[in-house]
């Protein structure tokens, strides 16, 4: 048989799909798409949060409005996840929440492996350990529960779930978001290896790196327009100048020439603010997933703290503000203990928190004005708002964070992701002490799903509230963002600090390696138990 | 009242919840919570005997019980599967208009007579002291509860529909991508709930007390979905839930002479169900009972295609 490397299984011609928002506005997701897949490449798709690169995919088991999609030459509409699945398309899913059963075993999660009307569970279990094998992923017990394993072996399930049926096109939604960089490694050979069998694989990601690390070609999505398809000649040259390479890529993304270019101005650290002793804290299943855990945050200070998501940051940070009991061990704000004291008290001691999810921090169906106040109504005096001074306040934010709402009046609701997250920073930053102390500001990835623009302006202003006195702990599980905001890093794993670095005496590699567990021999064990 | 005497009735008693139990389980195991069950079962009820008596067929009697459950459950499938309306409104309205239906149904039955189902001693087993009785000199409905358990069990953890029907309702959209058809496995599991309600009504008029009056049911539907919460949802664990509310169905008669009031024992169902709830609150930590007894993940949560 002559196999031709050149071979198209997947061609996307002039795709259109429209979404309806808030208020009949459209957004058109993807606006006159092409895309080609070719057997035996790794295509990758590229693009900011929001850029359609999802919805791109999605087509494949959802119509698109307009638009044909030729599989294997072949024009066909798939309407629904099994038929692309019987044409051979595999997807991995990005939000794992919603693709795998927490309560069902590894096994039992994978349904396309039960044939018939009877169920062997045993003849699921063999399958799927020898699938583990032949993927070279690490052994999985295929009886344990999905809700006992960590975020990067729940991945690795998902991405099992694709494979298993063994199909011609492999499409992987962020497949890398909770794995840890040596993890990254294994993935990126199974596929180098999956790519000289002859499938066509296409990667979704954001990560520069990765891009050109592991595809032949490129497509960067801006807008759900293509903006830039770049061929294997273009990729290969990326790769022998990564640098250069990045820089272009993140210019296609996001379309602007001027990348924000951080400076962290060096800045002697004041007073200690908060410092956490031995703090133990449980999570939702109760299992404990902060182990012991000792920090110290002073003014002027960026205390980054880099981490796989899903190694104790969240429990370890809703404990700091008792938003979560702490089981043991001390919280310490100024001074004074403050461990498991009411969130009220805490907060109008100066502490401000901007949790990861959006939703905590806000109420979706009130107005961005209330939601700017929200913190604001603990702290004033008497039953009745003071309407003008609450319009001078919030108008004042809006105006200084460039918030883009209609009107303040808006409902939180209808507000875009980044403007959202604007909110809960401008409400964050604007709160201040009552005493002349140092504001503590916890940031739980504050620009997670935010576009560059956004993600620049959120960084910015954290920098300006560390240089203004403040203390900051960062909890990021992106590499980037720790290393250009910190003055120092922390890396926490399974609960623990395994090591805290300044962060002019490290390397990226080095964080990368701590984060997934491994502590390199440049981080002298003394320094780490400090 | 003598012992076996007493054993019997609880048999008797504990059939007619444990049947739509069964069915409710299945519709709850898809992530369908139906609060419609004491309309089905008394529309069951009213339609079984009306179909029964006009028509002199018992066996007519039966599946009009179970279409009349079925077709009720339809339009619970219908306003919350394919209009994704709330489950829990939906389900009361339901049992409202089942409530009405069962008037309808019944009308200018009320009070007649009817020949029953009649027991069926099973060879062997009938003759054994007590146990023969109590368990094997019933009527079919009784000994299709009993192989509805083992049957049930098996279904939902050895078949691969089994394993179709949890996943839907712990998680539809990892059905969904795995190429399952989410509304239609929710439709069916719906149905079959109605079915079994339908029939645990035709039970009480035709096998239980076979005359029809009207409101006969005595809101004894909704004990129904505190067994299934009470059983954990599973096959087995609804069987004990039933036999427990049933033998206080009778007790209730039992310890009236003895001075108990009827009203504090009309109180054991609900009761023994928070009892319950607090027990395994004190029992086990939050992660097990989230993990392992809570109710399926997606229940009441409404499916929508991405």
């Amino acid at each position: 048989m002559v196999v031709n490397a050149m071979t198209t299984v997947l061609e996307m011609q002039d795709v259109c799909k429209t979404f309806y928002g808030e208020g009949e506005v459209e957004i058109h997701a993807n606006d006159h798409v092409n895309f080609t897949l070719k057997e035996g490449e790794i295509h990758a798709l590229l693009g900011e949060n929001g850029a359609g690169k999802t919805t791109l995919v999605m087509n494949l088991c959802r119509e698109p409005d307009s638009g044909s999609i030729l599989v294997g030459g072949e024009n066909l509409r798939l309407k629904t996840p099994r038929e692309a699945i019987e044409h051979g398309i595999g997807i991995a899913y990005q939000d794992l929440t919603k693709s795998l059963v927490e309560r069902h075993s590894v096994a039992e999660n994978i349904l396309s492996l039960s044939k018939g009307f009877l169920l062997s569970i045993q003849a699921v279990e063999d399958a799927v350990t020898k699938a583990f094998t032949r993927f070279g992923f690490d052994k999985l017990d295929p009886k344990m529960k999905v809700w006992k394993l960590s975020g990067g072996e729940k991945q690795r399930v998902e991405i099992l779930k694709a494979l298993i049926i063994d199909p011609r096109i492999l499409i992987l939604d962020e497949p890398t978001s909770m794995l840890t960089p040596p993890e990254v490694e294994n993935l990126f050979s199974l596929l180098e290896s999956l790519k000289s069998e002859g499938k066509g694989i296409v990667i979704i990601t954001h990560h520069l790196e990765e891009a050109i690390q592991i595809s032949d070609r490129i497509t960067v999505l801006r807008n759900g327009q293509v903006v830039s398809s770049l061929d294997e000649k273009k990729v290969a040259g990326m790769r022998k100048s990564p640098e250069e390479g990045r820089r272009e890529l993140a210019r296609l993304m996001v379309g602007k020439d001027t990348l924000y270019d951080l400076k962290r101005n060096p800045l002697k650290t004041g007073d200690l603010v908060l410092k956490v002793e031995d703090l133990t804290v449980n999570n939702d299943m109760g299992d404990q997933v902060v182990n012991n855990v000792s920090i110290e945050v002073r003014e002027n200070q960026i205390l980054g703290l880099a981490g796989i998501a899903g190694n104790g940051q969240r429990e370890l940070l809703e404990a700091i503000v008792h938003w979560r009991q702490a089981n043991s061990g001390k919280v310490i704000l100024h001074g004074n203990e403050i461990t498991n004291k009411s969130v009220s008290m805490i907060r109008n001691l100066g502490v401000s928190y901007i949790p990861e999810n959006r939703k905590k921090g806000m109420v979706l169906d009130l107005s961005v004005r209330e939601n700017l106040m929200i913190s604001y109504y603990s702290e004033s005096e008497g039953p009745f708002i003071d309407r003008d001074a609450m319009v001078e306040l919030t108008d004042k934010l809006i105006e200084r964070f460039a918030i883009d709402t209609p009107s303040p009046l808006t409902p939180m609701r209808s507000l875009s992701g980044g403007n959202k997250q604007k909110v809960v920073v401008a409400r964050e930053l604007s709160r201040r002490p009552k005493e002349d102390t140092g504001l503590l500001l916890i940031a739980e990835n504050p620009t997670f799903g935010l576009d560059v623009a956004t993600t620049g302006f959120v960084r910015e202003e954290l920098l300006k509230v560390r240089d203004s006195g403040a203390a900051v702990l960062l909890v990021s599980s992106d590499l980037t963002e720790i290393m250009t905001l910190s003055d120092e890093i922390a890396v926490i794993y399974k609960g623990e600090i395994i090591g805290k670095v300044s962060t002019e005496e490290t390397t990226r590699e080095a964080i990368g390696l701590m984060m997934g567990g491994v502590i390199p021999e440049s981080t002298e064990r003394g320094e780490v138990s400090q | 009242m003598s012992l076996e005497l007493t054993a019997s009735s609880i048999v008797v008693a504990a059939t007619f919840f444990l049947i739509p139990t069964l069915g409710e389980i299945i519709t709850e195991r898809s992530g369908v919570l139906n609060l419609g069950i004491e309309g089905m079962m008394i529309s069951g009820a009213a339609g079984s005997f009306a179909v029964a008596y006009t028509t002199g067929n018992i066996w007519l009697g039966l599946i009009a019980g179970m279409l009349v459950g079925g077709g009720l459950s339809l339009i619970h499938a219908i306003v919350t599967i394919t209009f994704n309306r709330n489950q829990v409104v939906s389900g009361i309205s339901l049992t409202i208009f089942g409530t009405g239906l069962s008037g309808l149904l019944g009308l200018g039955f009320a009070g007649l007579p009817l020949v029953p189902l009649q027991p069926l001693q099973i060879p062997g087993l009938s003759a054994i002291p007590f146990i023969g009785p109590v368990f094997f000199s019933k009527n079919i409905l009784v000994y299709l509860s009993f192989i509805m358990v083992p049957v049930l069990w098996f279904f939902l953890y050895k078949t691969r529909y089994g394993i179709i029907v949890r996943t839907v309702g712990e998680n539809p959209m990892a059905a969904y991508t795995q190429g399952i058809d989410v509304i239609r496995v929710r439709y069916l599991c719906v149905i079959f709930g109605g079915v079994m309600c339908g029939l645990g009504g035709a039970y009480l008029t035709l096998g239980w007390i076979p005359l029809w009056v009207e409101g006969m049911t005595a809101a004894k539907g909704w004990i129904v979905i505190a067994i299934a919460v009470v059983g954990l949802w599973r096959p087995v664990g609804v069987l004990f839930g039933a036999y427990i509310f049933g033998a206080f169905e009778v007790l209730q008669f039992t310890f009236q002479p003895l001075g108990i009031p009827p009203a504090f024992l009309n109180m054991l169902p609900s009761l023994t169900t928070i009892l319950f709830l607090v027990m395994w609150g004190i029992l086990l930590n939050r992660s097990k009972v989230k993990r392992i007894i809570g109710a399926p993940t997606a229940l009441c949560v409404p499916f929508e295609k991405p």
